[in-house]
């Protein structure tokens, strides 16, 4: 009875032990099997940005192909990366709830999101609360990362940067054209776009020394720019620091085009890096410069990135929307950090991520490293003027596709 | 008489214990969501009706009061910490001055109409403009609420279902003040001044007083349901909470669901926001804009084919009689 | 700042809008005449006609100009059809229903075209555009002085139509007494279904105008829409004198208002304006007709 007892209490130690083996290795196994990460996108599809949207959603796409097609993520086992879209209209209490049908219904591991400002607001609120991981690729208000969230993560450098590198690359203008340009002009939309890089504006163009003559903003979406302009052009300015959203920076260009207005530089915020913008304007207003994170013409890789969309979707590759391909890569590598699709160790993934020059550092940044607040210190800008109808990189010179060219700004010609 | 009555009652109560207990079935916050979207628009649909059906007053600049009473306590809880609570009765008193400002504006100067309501919007859109511009009140960046302390007494909850409750409450105040205000003095001169002005004032009907009654109530609990936005959105901005867009969408379900009649608004809110969620969760992620075509096309088919909105079209079918 | 010939610039520049903003009013002012219908579907029947323009231009070459022979007979059918199938079963309702329908057309339109187009901006860029003349700091293409000149003679025209001729005073008896026109024999459902489609022809006309000035985009029309109703407001509603007066009015006080005050609050101006006329004269500056 007794050698009946011990083999069975051995047998039972046995079955448990095999039990609770399986069980660890299991779950091990298991996760090694997560076929997908799902991963939520929530762009604006329609409305009056539908416009970026839609490149947007393509790009993602091409960079969701290519790292399936690379193996997907190798530290969940070739897991593959699936995007759920989400379109938030433009209008941020659609964005809540396309944020809240992401996480709850989609299960996504992690969102991403483009602009405008107010949708990422909101959605990163609601991320928030339900402890999910945001990526913010293209919005840049200011306090999108001053509340103290901690799933949320901003990867493009604030508005006011811009201000300060606009003023940087004035600077280097003023080189080329031998110290003729005095004189500031400041022309910007009213909404939170144009008013805070504005206020930038100010403070760095009176530090370097620059007055400015004209400082005119304008109602988004006006019918006639001609007294806007009659205005900005009446102080006589050398120079004009622009800020608007498409739809007026093409009225504004072709306005300034017939009042022979074109004649110095114009130095935009952003919006005409944008193939969106050149492939209609680009012959209407040669010579602009604008503000850009990357141009396929910054390097060889750059250029096959380029023509990889090119080929699949038409049209070009800007300076925003591969931020939204950058994006994507940042998430792929915070998976293979984590090594697991987890929310919360996604999260501690992107916190203490630093993705240097490499493989999979598309922008010319230092690195890609996100603070205590979630805002990336690494970033950095490029300029681009339009030259034969398309966005050519001219500064930083390392990074110059072509010298910047001077034909046009005739007022300093003597 | 008696019996129809009961029967009314007792499916009123039935309806409002199921509400009371979906959120403990429904655990998706997605789903908990979209019902706090149906019962907020029901609810500022809700007020817009007490105006425009009751009191034959419509008007497209309620955004307004939206935005008075969400920018009110927004900006009281951010710079000075006020709570939320009071907060929102505060920008209802502002409402309620503004309400009657317009309302004394246009009604003394006899406008009616078409003119009433493009006097309406041009209020509308002024303020969206004035707040655009004022950079204390976050101008084009709006108001971000963020929280700072104690969630419950600053009028944020952690759990979506508690601001289900709050929105349904509401609900169920406004149709109980709605409806005891029908059986009032105040309430028939409303419907008498509503079916012929001119008529009520020739009886003697004090008409603008009237006419002020309801435009005041109608500021106010529409000011309450801003604050409500912001305080659960935790963001406005002039696009979310001002201009001519958001009054229609205010509006859009007492149309849809039956102007003039006590439960058309909520109805209307039930009907038409989930059509606006499901065509944009299955068709919005997709290419660009069919999901908005689907609603403006649900808009004018209601509208053209079912004048009386679809609690007309149900008590014609002597399922619910709701009006009055 | 202030010497005449800046003054005498900013007048220029104020008529030429003006006038584009006339002929559109003009069309919304006899909707709302014929019918009391606040149309505001009005912008999108503007973005139609300028769509048939770049596509008959990148297509098939067709000179926009000559795309006026396309899209003044289409938007005047759409229109007509439109007013049949979906106006007029509610035109008898509370001002507000019809209203809302041609909110719901404005809102399909759209997106309709969103889903067609894209959002993509088009543009139309002909050689013989940069032609231009200069007063001073402002400067007029011959695309918009086209634009001007084509605005003022049809409006003008379309007033000698409604003075003159014999439709044209019967689409005026329809608007000033209904029940009288219809004791006089007169078919007033009829009148309002042309009227109706006089209103968007107008647009289908404005558009192929302002395709060498403006971008082509599905939300061109929100652009406009607002102004012409504060002008119809301000000429006083269906009257088509004081919608082709207050356009131009409009446009020199917007630019007027755009050089006095910072650029945002220029809006501010032309809505206090329309609230000020709605309260203390409806009838509109020319209270006439």
């Amino acid at each position: 009875m007794k050698r009946k007892h011990l083999s069975s209490s051995r047998l039972w130690i046995g079955i448990l032990s095999v039990i609770v083996f399986s069980l660890i290795t299991g779950e091990w196994v298991f996760a090694q099997q997560v076929k997908e990460v799902r991963v939520g996108a929530l762009y604006t599809l329609s409305g009056a940005l539908a416009q970026s949207g839609v490149r947007q959603k393509n790009v993602t796409e091409m960079a969701v192909e290519e790292i399936n097609a690379k193996g997907g993520i190798k530290a969940l086992g070739g897991a593959k990366l699936t995007v759920v879209y989400g379109d938030s209209q433009g209008k941020p209490d659609i964005a809540v709830s396309e944020t809240e049908r992401l996480i709850q219904n989609e299960k996504v591991s992690v969102i991403m999101d483009v602009a405008p400002s107010v949708c990422t607001l909101a959605a990163t609120s609601v991320a928030e609360r339900l402890k999910t991981p945001f990526l913010a690729t293209v919005s840049f208000a200011d306090h999108i990362t001053e509340r103290g969230y901690k799933y949320t993560f901003q990867q493009e450098p604030k508005v006011l940067e811009v201000a300060r590198q606009q003023t940087i690359f004035v600077d280097y203008l003023n080189k080329l054209l031998g110290g003729k340009l005095k004189k500031a002009a400041l022309l910007y939309e009213d909404t939170d776009y144009g008013q805070t890089g504005a206020r930038g504006r100010r403070t760095f163009l009176k530090e370097a020394g620059y007055p400015i003559v004209a400082d005119v903003s304008f109602p988004s979406r006006t019918p006639n720019y001609d007294p806007i302009l009659m205005k900005l052009k009446a102080g006589d300015p050398d120079f004009v620091l622009d800020a608007s959203y498409l739809s007026d920076a093409i009225l504004i260009a072709k306005t300034a085009k017939k009042m022979d207005f074109l004649n110095i530089p114009w130095i935009a915020s952003g919006t005409k890096t944008e193939a969106a913008y050149w492939e209609v304007m680009g012959n209407e207003d040669p010579g602009a410069f604008c503000v850009s994170m990357w141009g396929p013409d910054i390097s060889p890789e750059a250029n096959s990135i380029n023509e990889r969309y090119k080929a699949k979707y038409g049209g070009n590759l800007d300076g925003v929307i591969i931020l939204t391909y950058q994006g994507v890569w940042v998430v792929k590598e915070a998976l293979e950090k984590a090594g697991s699709a987890d929310r919360d160790a996604l999260r501690n993934a992107l916190a203490t991520i630093e993705i240097k020059p490499g493989p999979t550092l598309f922008m010319p940044y230092q690195n890609i490293k996100f603070n205590e607040k979630g805002l990336n210190t690494g970033g950095g800008f490029t300029f681009i003027q339009i030259q034969g109808g398309k966005a050519v990189t001219v500064f930083p010179e390392r990074f110059a596709a072509k010298k910047v060219d001077l034909s046009m700004f005739t007022k300093f010609k003597k | 008489m008696k019996t129809l009555i009961s029967h009314k009652t007792i499916l009123f109560a039935f309806l409002i214990v199921i509400f009371l207990l979906l959120p403990k079935v429904i655990t998706s916050t997605f789903y908990i969501h979209t019902l706090i979207m149906i019962f907020y628009f029901g609810y500022l649909a809700s007020c817009w009706n007490l105006m425009a059906g009751y009191a034959g007053q419509a008007s497209l600049g309620h955004s307004l009061f939206v935005g008075t009473g969400a920018y009110t306590s927004s900006f009281l809880l951010m710079e000075a910490g006020l709570s939320p609570w009071i907060g929102m009765w505060i920008g209802a008193f502002f409402s309620l001055i503004l309400g009657l400002f317009m309302g004394y504006l246009t009604f003394r100067y006899r406008l009616k109409g078409h003119y009433f309501l493009l006097a309406t919007i041009a209020f509308a859109e002024i303020m969206k403009i004035l707040i655009l511009n004022i950079r204390t009140l976050g101008g084009g960046s709006g108001i971000a609420i963020v929280l700072k302390g104690d969630p419950f007494w600053q009028f944020m909850f952690t759990q979506k279902a508690s601001y289900y409750y709050v929105i349904f409450i509401m609900v169920i105040g406004i149709l109980l003040l709605t409806h005891f205000l029908l059986q009032r003095r105040a309430g028939y001169y409303l419907v008498a001044i509503r079916e012929n002005e001119e008529l009520a004032k020739a009886s003697g009907i004090y008409v603008l007083k009237y006419k002020l009654i309801a435009i005041s109530l109608s500021a106010i609990l529409t000011s309450l349901g801003g604050t409500f936005y912001a305080q659960y959105i935790c963001f406005i901005d002039p696009h979310s909470t001002l201009g001519l867009g958001v009054s229609v969408d205010i509006l859009i379900p007492a149309i849809v669901g039956g102007i003039g009649t006590l439960f058309g608004p909520i109805v209307g809110a039930f009907v038409i926001i989930p059509i606006a969620e499901i065509a944009r969760s299955y068709l919005g992620g997709g290419t660009g804009g069919i999901h908005l075509i689907i609603y403006g096309l649900f808009l004018i088919i209601v509208i053209v084919f079912m004048r009386t909105g679809l609690v007309g079209l149900l008590s014609r079918l002597n399922i619910l009689k709701g009006k009055v | 700042m202030f010497e005449p010939s800046f003054l005498i610039q900013i007048l220029i520049s104020g008529l030429t809008i003006g006038a584009i903003y006339a002929l559109m009013s003009a069309g919304l002012t006899v909707i709302y005449g014929v019918m009391d219908i606040i149309h505001a579907a009005h912008g999108e029947y503007l973005m139609m006609a300028m769509y048939i323009t770049f596509f008959a231009n990148s297509l098939f070459g067709m000179d926009p100009y000559l795309s006026l022979l396309l899209t003044v007979p289409i938007t005047f059918g759409v229109g007509v059809l439109v007013f049949y199938g979906l106006i007029l079963p509610v035109i008898d309702e509370a001002p507000a229903y019809p209203m809302l329908v041609t909110i719901g057309i404005s809102i399909v339109l759209q997106n309709l075209a969103l889903y067609l187009f894209t959002a993509d901006f088009r543009m139309l860029t002909l050689p013989y555009f940069s032609l231009k003349f200069k007063f001073g700091l402002l400067v007029i293409t011959l695309g918009e002085l086209i634009a001007f000149a084509g605005a003022l003679a049809v409006s003008l025209g379309f007033y000698w139509f409604l003075l003159k001729t014999d439709l044209g005073r019967r689409i005026r008896a329809s608007s000033e007494d209904r029940e009288g026109a219809l004791l006089m024999g007169i078919n007033v459902r009829r009148m309002q279904a042309i009227s109706f489609g006089l209103g968007t022809a107008c647009l289908g006309i404005t558009g192929p105008l302002l395709t060498p000035i403006y971008y082509i985009n599905p939300t061109i029309g929100d652009l406009f829409l607002l102004r012409a109703f504060v002008i119809v407001v301000l000429g006083g509603m269906g009257n088509f004198v004081g919608a082709l007066l207050g356009g131009i009015i409009i446009g020199v006080s917007e630019v007027i208002g755009t050089i006095l005050l910072p650029g945002s609050l220029a809006p501010i101006v032309s809505f206090t304006l329309f609230i000020g006329f709605l309260l203390f004269r409806p009838e509109g500056l020319f209270a006439k007709k």
